[in-house]
Parts: structure tokens; sequence; C-alpha cells
């Protein structure tokens, strides 16, 4: 192929640096006309547009952005936690590993304009044992658990699956990174807990009470009240203490894998141990 | 067609904002046949909230919802809801390890007994009855109702655990509609989600994503969106003003899938309780009866036409060649 002799990007899309013609064909208009050339540039002066300055006033005045306009983040690799990685692994039943950061899951993630990480910026900070920046992202939080990631991931990982466990995780390493969402969840389970079952008024009159946001969405409800959709006193059932009691019975633990197991072991013990006498 | 009766698990939503969904699909399956009988004293799911804090605890729920269905001999549970299906679906999946198992039976205290099952009101009938019995009970076709079908992201996935339809591009709806006389529009965003319940606590997520559905749906020129999940459809209707207050410039009825039926097979008002929607649907049903008038017309004409090549053609074959003159004349004037 000749060289066309303009400056731009070549036939592979990469850029030509400064003074190396393109290898498009002849005649045809350049993809990328800048007038400072396409050299990778280092001075302040010289940036083209393109190039955006880093919003936080780092050490790196130049250099990739995000979509944000801050610097992309350093992940200190030597920092690596193996028992948080595990500890994810084991309880979302995923072998993180296998991820290969295709993206697909992040291309098709609802709540990826609402995210701090995407969703595999979260697999990747996992595999490198960043505890910390995963428990305490929004990303774990705001996850719709919609299921697409899941679906679509090349290396069958149950991302969604994956991002649960990491939100379970930071609820009980006390880290509420969406201060409104765990103030739903406990309305809702609080509205179970007390009616056996959800009761759309009681649950919202709860989320105002642990948020201070008062007024939320009550300009719905003319459009229900009238219609008998939201009826203003929950339906009971005569069970509810029993739904209390199992959720009760979660906070004291009572369902903790090592209490289960350890539990187990000791019934199967009994049970060898009475075949034994049984057999003397 | 293999069994006709079945637990039914109305779900929290039954009893309040899916009111309309709740009594038409009783109406349906009564109409077609399928005796549901309610789970007694059933307790919430636990829905999302649940499994975001632990998939045990949401287990544990669900147990005692298959706990009281035992009590009352039922093993084959249905329910309209995708996101109750969800979990009840996802508790017998996880229970068939025995440490899950052994670590849900801590909470609930109640052993289960093997050989449960949970389905979607949509799978059975679409799967259980089939769509030839459907089609045997219109009693006023849909014909002319433009109609994008919208399965929400719950109901086919995750494909190895919900085990029914195309996890991207479902069909059953859209064959549904079909079979009611309706005119199906391909939907691309048929699994795409609607925000779910982060609406409360993330309030700029549903005009985003609900908007654009019901943006694409507009734009497509549907007369209403036809959907199968409670949270879905309160996302599109209930908030559906919310979303045009941020610049939606569409109105669109969204009604349940059964809600359409009801109204096919010739239900009353009561059934179909088309009134409980925000959005009002009549302006639909009247495109639709335009269009029907429409199509009739066409369909008149083209009778009209072929009648007249006929007896053309006759005229000419079966007079011979003598009345050829006539023929030739009869063939002027058409
Ligand atoms: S789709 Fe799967 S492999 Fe690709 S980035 Fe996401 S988790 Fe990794
Ligand atoms: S499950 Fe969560 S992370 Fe996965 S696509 Fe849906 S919202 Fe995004």
């Amino acid at each position: 192929m000749q060289p066309c002799g303009r400056l731009g990007r070549n036939l592979r899309g990469s850029r030509t640096a400064e003074g190396v013609p393109c290898h498009r064909r002849p005649g045809s208009a350049p993809v990328f006309a800048n007038p400072q050339g396409l050299s990778p540039v280092r001075g302040e002066a010289n940036a083209p547009a393109f190039v955006r300055k880093c919003k936080k006033q780092c050490a790196f005045k130049l250099r990739n952005v995000t979509k944000r306009g801050e610097c992309m983040e350093t992940v200190l690799l030597n920092g690596r936690d193996d028992a948080f990685i595990r500890a994810v692994e084991e309880s979302s039943g995923q072998v993180v590993a296998r991820c290969y950061q295709c993206g697909n899951c992040t291309a098709g993630c609802p709540m990826s304009f609402a995210y701090d990480y995407s969703v595999s910026q979260v697999m990747r900070l996992i595999q490198a044992g960043q505890k910390d920046a995963v428990l305490s992202s929004k990303a774990v939080w705001l996850c719709a658990a919609c299921n697409t990631c899941s679906q679509r991931c090349p290396n069958e990982i149950n991302v969604a699956g994956v991002m649960d466990a990491c939100r379970q995780m930071a609820r009980r390493e006390k880290k509420f990174a969406v201060r409104a969402m765990r103030a739903f969840v406990d309305a809702f389970l609080d509205s179970v807990k007390f009616n056996g079952r959800s009761h759309e008024v009681g649950i919202m009159a709860l989320y105002m009470l642990y948020t201070g946001r008062v007024w939320t969405d009550v300009e719905l409800a003319p459009k229900v009240l009238p219609k008998g959709k939201m009826p203003l006193l929950p339906h009971r059932i005569k069970g509810r203490s029993e739904v209390a009691a199992i959720i009760d019975r979660y906070k004291q633990g009572l369902s903790d894998p090592e209490r289960v197991r350890a539990r187990l072991a000791k019934d199967a013990g009994a049970e060898s141990g009475k075949g034994k006498e049984a057999v003397s | 067609m293999s069994k006709a009766t079945f637990g039914y698990f109305p779900g929290c939503s039954g009893l309040g904002t899916s009111l309309e969904y709740e009594r038409s699909t009783r109406a349906v399956c009564r109409e077609l046949g399928l005796t549901l009988w309610d789970i007694p004293d059933w307790n919430c799911c636990g829905s999302t909230p649940a499994h975001t804090v632990d998939p045990v605890l949401s287990s544990a729920l669900s147990a005692r919802v298959f706990a009281q269905g035992e009590t009352a001999g039922i093993r084959d549970v249905v329910t309209p809801c995708p996101s109750c299906l969800s979990n009840l679906r996802n508790a017998l999946e996880h229970m068939e390890d025995e440490l899950f198992a052994a670590r849900v039976e801590a909470l609930t205290e109640r052993p289960l007994e093997a050989g449960h099952s949970v389905k979607s009101v949509l799978q059975v009938i679409v799967e259980d009855i089939g769509l030839d019995k459907v089609k045997e009970r219109v009693r006023r076709p849909l014909v002319g109702l433009r109609a994008v079908p919208y399965y929400g992201c719950l109901m086919t996935r995750p494909e190895k655990i919900m085990r029914f339809d195309d996890p991207e591009n479902p069909q059953s709806l859209d064959l549904l509609l079909q079979a009611l006389g309706a005119e199906v529009l391909p939907f691309p965003l048929k699994v795409d989600c609607c925000g779910g319940s982060l609406g409360i606590p993330v309030r700029e997520s549903v005009p985003r994503l609900s908007g654009r559905i019901l943006e694409l749906a507009g734009e497509l020129g549907a007369d209403v969106i036809v959907v199968a999940c409670p949270l879905c459809q309160m996302n599109l209707d209930l908030r559906q003003g919310q979303i045009r207050a941020k610049g939606l410039d569409y109105t669109v009825p969204v009604p349940y899938f059964t809600q359409l039926m009801a109204y096919a097979f010739g239900l009353g008002d009561e059934e179909a309780a088309f009134k409980l929607l925000a959005e009002d649907i009549s302006p639909a049903f009247s495109c639709m009866q335009r269009r029907a008038g429409e199509i009739k017309a066409e369909e008149a004409r083209v009778a009209a036409l072929a009648a007249q090549k006929a007896a053309a053609k006759a005229g000419r074959t079966g007079s011979g060649q003598s009345q050829a003159k006539s023929a030739g004349a009869a063939g002027g004037e058409a």
C-alpha cells in the first residue's frame, strides 16, 4: 500500500508519529486531522483538545483520564488480600480468576451510569484482592441484580452473584457507601418482620423515617390510594411470629456456615456412635 | 396438558399495587380450566432486599412458603410475579446443596420434603395449557392492537435457573399476544432492566431506564406495552408521570398480559380491571378499533377484487369462445 503522505491514523487505527505518513489509500480524506500533529503529547501547551486535564490536581498533569475527568487510579498489586478473594469465591461459588476483562458485563449493565467502578472493574479489583476499594464502592450497592452481566459473560461467571456476595460482605463489615439503599432494605425487612408480608405504605413510612427523605414519591399517592391499590393497613398473616423468628434467628447468627457445619458434624458423629453401640 | 391444579402464591404486590394483575390472572385461569389453590397463610418471599442481605435468609422465607404449601398438600406452585418466582426458584436450587439446606433449616426449623416446583403463570399458560387452547377461547380478538411485549429482566434470567424461553430474545409473550389477535412489534428492549426497586433509593434510575423503554415503545408506534411483572408495571405505569416531567413525549398504557387475555376472552370490566391502571387504556382501544375497521375494509376490498377476478375467469373459461366478446366486455369493466 502506498503511503498517502498525510498525517493521521494508519489503517489499523493507531496513531502515526509526527512526520511519519499514514498508510491510507492516496486521495482519501484524513480521518483525523489535527493541526498539532498526532505525536504523543507531553507539554501542556501542545495538548490537543482530546487530552483532558485531570481535575484532581495530581502529580500527573496530563495522562489518561476517565470520563469524569479524573486520573486513572493506580492499584498496588503487592497489597493483595488473598483471604478476601477466597471469601468472595466461597460465598458466590464463582472463580473470579476466570474473568479476562472483556467488558461484556459493563457494556450491558443498566446501572453503569451511577457506578463509581464499573462491574468489570469490580471484577478486576477482586482479582487484585483490593478489599477496601470493592467493599466501599457504590457499585456493589447500586447493582439492580438484573442478571444481565451473568447472562452475557463469555466465561459463564455469575457476575451478579459476585456482586451480591460483595454487597453481603460490605453489609457485614458495616460499609454502606449508599446509605439510602441500606435504609430501603432495612425498611422492607422490618415490614416483613412485623406483618409477615411486605406492606408498601409501611415500607415508605419506615424508609422516610430512616433516611429523613420525607416527601419521597408522595405525589404518586393520589394515583393509587383511591383505587385501593395501596391499602393503608397491612395484611397481617397468622404466622407472622414464625416469620419474625426466622429473621431473629438469622440476626443471632444461627445460620452461620461454621456453626451449621459443626452441628452437622456433631450429629453425624452421634449417629455413627449410636451405630457402633448397636453393633457392639 | 399435564396438571390442571396448582398451588397459588399471589405475592405481596397482588394485594396492593398489582391488584389488576391478581384479579385478571384468577379470572383467566378459571376460564382456561386451571384450578388455583391459595397457599394457606403465605408470607413474603423477601424480594430483592432479602437476598441483598443473605441468600440463606431469602431462601428461609421461601422455604416457609413451601412448608405452608405442604400442609395443604401442595407441591406445584405458580406465581404471577417474576421476582417471587426468582426467589422461590433460587431457594429450591440452592437447597439441593446439603449445607445450604441445613443452614436454611436452622432458620425455619421446619424440614421440607422433596419434590417441590415453582413456575410463572405465563409459563403455565404457554407450556402446560398451550396457545391453541387460548386461541379457542378468544371471543373478542385484539385485531388492530399494536403491542410491544416487555418481559423484564427476571423472567428468563439466569438461564440455568429459570429454564424458560430464550434469555435474550424470549418469544412466549409475543406468541401469546399473537394468539389473542394483536399485532406484535419487534421490541429490542424486551429484557432490559426497568430500574427495579432502585426507584426509591436512587431516584434518577427509573426515569432513565424505564424512560428509555417508554420512549422506544412510543417511537415504534406501539399502542400498549404488555408486561408480566408488577415491579416493571409500577415503574412504567405509575411513574410514567414522573418520567414525562423529565421530558418523555409519549403516553403509553401498560397493561398486564392477563388483562388483555381477560378482555379477549370477553370477560367483564371487573375481571379485566383496566380502571386500576394509572395511564388510561381507552385511547389504545380506540386506535385498535379504528385500525381493525381499516383492516376489515382492506380485507373486504381484496376479497371483492378476488371475487371479481374469479368471476371474470369463470366467465371466460365457462362460456367458451363463442361468448369471448361479452367476457372481454366484463374484463374491460374490471
Ligand atoms: S463479562 Fe465476564 S469475563 Fe468479561 S469482564 Fe465481565 S466478568 Fe469478566
Ligand atoms: S446484575 Fe448488577 S452489575 Fe450485573 S448488569 Fe445488572 S445491575 Fe449491572
